[in-house]
């Protein structure tokens, strides 16, 4: 699948890197074929995260999206999902590999800079919930 | 009673033509009006008015480390007729200001102009859709 999902996550945009994460993004060969910048509702975040229902960081997960402005992008590259998912890192910042995207601008296992779909499956989906219209 | 009537008429004409004379008053009025888009209520779903609303697209056209350098930028549009405005962002240093022109109620409409803006002037713009 040439397409996945990436959201810059609050703590990322908080701290100004949507500028910084775009031009990775860009220079890693990837096009943002569709983006845009929003609040996500707390009724967005627990449908989007509704995987994670049943998980005891539920409701931390959902206060954090909703916390400040996720910028949200429909890349496309050949095998997108994995390649999104090897230039954002291992999703715990402080065992990311150096010059990944959430070792750059993450903090920790949750304020990890960005999500990306983990699979084709999710891609198709995530997207369609974000890219509707 | 005759001094009074007299009064009045003296105050209204003086007023009526203050407003006929007050040609920047309209001039003023007039530049202060916002551009309106004619949208045909009866043929768009209440549901889609109301995300349009909150919806609008603009171009980022640079970001800057310091104010002068974003100022240059909005100085440059100006030239073309574009008003760009400097959007503050504090927390990353090395672009610190961000310059962005316009809220365009279509996509196409922006990345149009972010096309243009491109062309003539050589910016790497993008167009960020923001919904509130």
């Amino acid at each position: 699948m040439k397409n996945t999902l990436a959201i810059i996550k609050p703590d990322a945009m908080k701290k100004g890197h949507l500028e910084d994460i775009r031009k990775d993004i860009l220079d890693n060969g990837f096009d943002i074929v569709e983006e845009k910048t929003l609040n996500l509702s707390n009724e967005q975040a627990c449908s989007f995260y509704d995987i994670h229902q049943d998980k005891p960081f539920f409701d931390e997960l959902v206060e954090f999206m909703t916390s400040y402005e996720c910028h949200v992008m429909k890349l496309e590259k050949e095998d997108a999902v994995v390649e999104w998912r090897n230039l954002m890192g291992a999703t715990d910042s402080q065992k990311a590999d150096t010059g990944t995207i959430r070792q750059k601008y993450g903090t920790d296992i949750s304020m990890n800079a960005t999500h990306g779909s983990d699979s084709n499956d999710n891609a198709h989906k995530e997207i369609e919930f974000f890219f509707n219209d | 009673m005759i001094k009074y009537s007299l009064l009045i008429i003296g105050l209204s004409s003086t007023l009526f033509s203050q407003e006929l004379n007050d040609e920047w008053l309209n001039t003023t009025l007039e530049k202060s009006i916002p551009e309106i888009v004619v949208v045909n209520t009866a043929e768009v779903p209440n549901q889609q008015l109301e995300q349009q609303k909150n919806t609008y697209f603009t171009i980022q056209v640079a970001a800057k480390a310091t104010f002068a350098d974003a100022e240059e930028v909005v100085k440059i549009l100006n030239n073309y007729n574009l008003e760009a405005f400097i959007q503050k962002n504090d927390s990353n240093e090395k672009l610190k200001y961000r310059v962005r022109y316009g809220s365009f109620l279509s996509k196409e409409d922006a990345s149009m102009t972010a096309k243009d803006i491109k062309n003539e002037l050589g910016y790497d713009c993008w167009v960020d859709k923001i919904e509130l």
